[in-house]
């Protein structure tokens, strides 16, 4: 009877567990988003040193320089959302290769409500909104004196591509995994590259990549302590088999 | 008293009762779907056992059986059913009507 519980307890644990590889998805997404974010600041920063208000701030810099969103930093704005995914379907393959999949009965495990809250995504959700619809409605000349030029001040139709893309991309995402750390990766990295494609960086677009990052790390604790106890999971099913 | 106690005990459901087939009963009754490989590991059971004991609870209603592909790879999966569900929670209220109260 004891050693019933002990493997139904297992398998639950394990259900919750594996999902988003094991947490290795969230560690995996939080390093390419992480790398990204790296060459953006340093684009930004080379940009800036190079201007002639490099005596100036930086903030300033970004609300009054009309600096144009390279296409190379869209397209990697939408890979890393499209390699994240990869990379989390090449590792849970790897993983049920070894050990065999489960599927948890409540999908939204309660680690996840726990280290990651449903407000949070939401709030995110409203600054993107936000910023989008701000991006959409003034775009002109005059308003860029109001809300400040930027980094990303043309609005042209890669940028409406990008978000097509995106969004397709998230929607894709959702509809081929079942679990739900993956899709909260997907909307995630989604929100935060949003305002990377949109023509007009202001002070809430800071707020949204700051937030994703904030998102980011909390996925990254959970993908440690999923990891850790995945480790600890692995362990007890050697030991079953060893004492079998 | 000891007639009832006896027919209490060969009422029990012979299908869930055997040790491998309640193994995976109740591993399966604590996921949604439960892969072939992941039970192997958890009841320590032989493949050939482990499919023939599935096809016994598949075969009785308690379980469904679900193919899909990894890749090329194909790969089984197990659900416990309603049956299922039913089954295990009568087997355990009736095995612990059969056992002496705690002192």
């Amino acid at each position: 009877m004891k050693h019933l519980k002990h493997i139904e307890d297992l398998t639950r644990r394990y259900a919750n567990i594996r999902m988003g590889a094991a947490g290795l998805g969230s560690l995996w997404a939080s390093i390419l988003a992480i790398s990204f974010i790296v060459l953006l600041g340093n684009y930004v920063f080379a940009e800036f040193t190079a201007s002639a208000d490099a005596d100036n701030s930086l903030w300033h810099f970004l609300r009054s320089d009309g600096l144009a969103t390279p296409a190379w930093i869209k397209a990697a704005a939408i890979s890393v959302s499209i390699l994240t995914w990869f990379g989390i379907t090449y590792l849970q393959t790897l993983i049920d290769k070894h050990l065999g999949a489960a599927i948890p009965r409540d999908p939204t495990a309660k680690l996840m409500r726990f280290f990651v809250p449903g407000f949070f995504i939401c709030f995110l959700l409203i600054c993107v909104g936000y910023n989008v619809g701000q991006s959409l409605a003034f775009h002109d000349n005059a308003t860029h004196e109001y809300y400040g030029k930027s980094l990303f001040e043309i609005m042209d139709i890669s940028a409406y591509l990008g978000w097509a893309t995106m969004t397709v991309w998230a929607v894709i995402w959702a509809f081929t995994t079942r679990d739900t750390i993956s899709r909260g990766l997907a909307t995630l990295l989604t929100l935060m590259f949003f305002p990377i494609m949109s023509s007009t960086l202001n002070e809430i677009d800071l707020i949204v990549i700051a937030l994703s990052l904030i998102g980011l790390l909390m996925y990254s604790a959970l993908g440690l302590y999923q990891f850790f106890a995945f480790m600890k999971i692995r362990g007890e099913i050697n030991a079953l088999q060893v004492s079998e | 008293m000891k007639d009832e106690t006896t027919q209490s005990i060969m009422d029990l459901d012979r299908m869930v009762h055997e040790p491998a087939r309640l193994a995976i009963l109740t591993v399966l009754s604590a996921a949604e779907e439960v892969e072939f490989l992941f039970l192997l590991k958890v009841t320590g059971l032989s493949k050939g056992n482990l499919s023939v004991q599935a096809q016994k609870l598949e075969a009785s209603g308690y379980i469904k059986t679900l193919k899909a592909f990894r890749g090329r790879v194909p790969v089984t999966a197990f659900q416990i059913t309603a049956e299922g569900k039913t089954a295990l929670s009568k087997y355990h209220d009736h095995i612990r009507s059969l056992l002496p109260e705690p002192k």
